[in-house]
């Protein structure tokens, strides 16, 4: 897919934007974009999609900012995605005030760190990360690009538990997926179900076999369940394939 | 030392069964069957009272030699009768069926049986890929994935969806969870070192079916270096050997019913046609294969099918020290048998549990 870039400013802040494809609008907010191209490709296919590159900034970023961005670009209704560190910001970002209606029809959190972060992820090696990030991360193919050592850890390490978030999730309102890889090992193994069992729309998805880079591992089962979501919301969980085999 | 009864629920006229499988229902006599899983159920209990602390089950189809196409039904039913055995799923043919059934299958029976279930995956014999339409070449992947999936489902604290590679499920919340936490111990019936190492890597106990004690001593080897990588040791329990058996009171009179049969062996093989068992064999080890050739070298009622033969053949002292072989060699901590040989009667196999459970459970429970 051919992707458009231009920059974006709202409340003083000016990210780079990608955009390509058409229909509804999708905003993805990305800190960490290493294996990500495939998903984009699937998710511009489907909706008309907003990559706002965030880096390392994501953690430092005020949601109001990127509420203004995103509505600067996608207009009053949007689904809103977020991976990592830009999951967190993406739930930060709809705990603002609420708003009649809410222009986040369907929120994403794909590998969330922001609460529940594994508590062992000080001093590792890029050996110790690639085996924490990736399912397979003894294969060494395909790891191409991948940043290394401390531009690594400022990328995707989770920051400082933030214990108000937790309790603030049945603040969310909107209709909201969180996706896990299954053998996600960047937060504790609690984390989806906390999710699940606070905030009132929510569903969770495990990815199976793939680890906290879950898009990279397995691209077309996420853009799968993501744009599933996004399209049908909670009625996601019907099955709606025909399975005649010789009518 | 642990001794498992393998609740095989044969049909009493199984030697009577064709050769090649699958058996065809015309086989089936609803008397003789009805009386055949009685009697199955009755040796369950009688090895109980014996002093088995096992009771196994395995998923067959097509043939009433093992008559538990869903061993989940038979464990439930044995675990009316039989109060203090475990019940050894060993097992669920995983990448035949549905992992979330076989989940709330297992979380019921561990429940039904207050905490005394031993859960087992395995792949299965070539001719059981037929059974439900799964491709051969599919079933190494869907086995890991349904084990994932299976224990996930039964620990996970709130509802998730899965997407897999074989598997989609948008709703998982799997009623009742089990009663051991977090799972019941769990069992991989292997030879396959990455499924070894699967088993290892995720502090799984090992389960070996039929083959020498030296074929079987380098498989353990593997699994206990596996596991001791993985940061642990396996437990007694955690080593499984199934073995066919026949105990005599003598060796002789041993030697004297293995001549009766039919060739010298008891009947275990299941037949299949040739060119389907290459085929088979080849999808599932990824090989690329002619099948014009293959069918061209497989004229029509060409079959094969190996013999298991008998793994413990003998009297008391014998059975016991071939047992202890296992043991010893291969660190195994629970030897589950197979007595219901071809053409063995009911009254035959009760009296084989009781000369085990009196002259060789004692010889081998103290190691």
């Amino acid at each position: 897919m051919d992707f458009k870039e231009y920059p974006v400013t709202a409340a003083g802040l000016t990210l780079n934007c990608r955009e390509s494809g058409s229909g509804l609008p999708v905003v993805f907010l990305e800190s960490f974009g290493w294996g990500h191209q495939p998903l984009y490709d699937a998710l511009a296919g489907q909706f008309r999609l907003f990559v706002l590159e965030l880096g390392a900034g994501a953690v430092d970023t005020q949601p109001e900012a990127v509420r203004q961005l995103a509505e600067s670009v996608a207009g009053e209704s949007y689904g809103l995605v977020g991976f990592s560190q830009g999951a967190n910001l993406a739930l930060r970002t709809v705990m603002l005030a609420p708003r009649d209606p809410d222009p986040v029809d369907a929120l994403v959190l794909i590998s969330p760190t922001a609460i529940r972060p594994a508590a062992d992820l000080s001093n590792l090696d890029s050996t110790q990360w690639a085996n924490r990030l990736l399912a397979h991360g003894d294969r060494q193919n395909g790891m191409d690009g991948l940043p290394q050592g401390a531009d690594l850890a400022t990328l995707i390490s989770p920051v400082e538990s933030d214990a108000g978030l937790e309790a603030r999730l049945p603040q969310v309102m909107c209709p909201t997926l969180v996706a896990f890889g299954s053998r996600d090992r960047m937060t504790a193994r609690e984390a989806p179900s906390t999710y699940r069992a606070n905030i009132p729309n929510c569903h969770v998805s495990l990815i199976y076999d793939a680890a906290h880079l879950v898009a990279a591992e397995r691209p077309q089962a996420v853009a799968g369940v993501v744009s599933d979501f996004i399209e049908n919301r909670e009625t996601f969980v019907v099955n709606r394939q025909r399975s005649v085999i010789n009518p | 030392m642990k001794a498992s009864y393998l609740g095989a629920m044969g049909y009493a006229e199984r030697h009577l069964f064709p050769e090649t499988w699958p058996i065809p229902p015309a086989c089936h006599e609803p008397r003789l069957s009805v009386q055949s899983y009685q009697d199955g159920m009755e040796e369950c209990e009688f090895a109980e009272e014996m002093g088995f602390e096992w009771v196994s089950f395995s998923e067959h189809h097509y043939s009433g030699r093992i008559a538990t196409g869903n061993p989940a039904v038979m464990a439930a039913a044995v675990a009316e009768r039989c109060k203090k055995v475990k019940l050894a799923m060993l097992g669920p043919l995983l990448p035949l069926n549905n992992p979330v059934r076989i989940a709330e299958e297992m979380g019921m029976l561990d429940n039904i049986s207050d905490g005394r279930l031993v859960m087992g995956f395995l792949r299965g014999t070539p001719n059981e890929d037929q059974v439900y339409g799964v491709n051969p070449s599919e079933g190494r992947e869907r086995l890991f994935e349904g084990m994932d999936l299976i224990r996930k489902a039964l620990t996970e604290e709130q509802p998730f969806s899965w997407e897999g590679r074989y598997y989609q499920f948008r709703t998982v919340s799997v009623w009742p969870r089990p009663v051991q936490q977090p799972l019941p111990p769990c069992i991989m019936a292997t030879r396959s070192d990455d499924t070894i190492r699967y088993a290892a890597e995720n502090g799984m106990g090992l389960g070996v079916s039929f083959i020498p004690v030296e074929m079987m001593e380098p498989i353990a080897e593997r699994y206990v270096n596996w596991c001791n990588e993985a940061g642990w040791q396996p437990g007694s329990d955690d080593i499984v050997f199934r073995g066919n058996i026949y105990v005599a009171e003598t060796d002789q009179d041993a030697q004297d019913w293995l001549h009766t049969l039919p060739g010298g062996q008891p009947r275990h093989a299941i037949q299949i046609s040739r060119s389907v068992a290459q085929v088979v064999q080849a999808a599932r080890s990824g090989e690329e294969f002619d099948l014009r050739r293959i069918l061209a070298g497989s004229p029509q009622g060409d079959v094969v099918g190996r013999s298991l033969g008998l793994n413990f053949l003998g009297g008391p002292d014998t059975v016991a020290e071939k047992i202890r072989e296992y043991h010893d060699r291969c660190g195994v901590g629970v030897v589950d048998l197979f007595f219901q040989q071809p053409g063995l009667t009911h009254g035959e196999v009760m009296q084989e549990l009781e000369l085990f459970g009196k002259e060789v459970l004692p010889q081998i429970k103290e190691l």
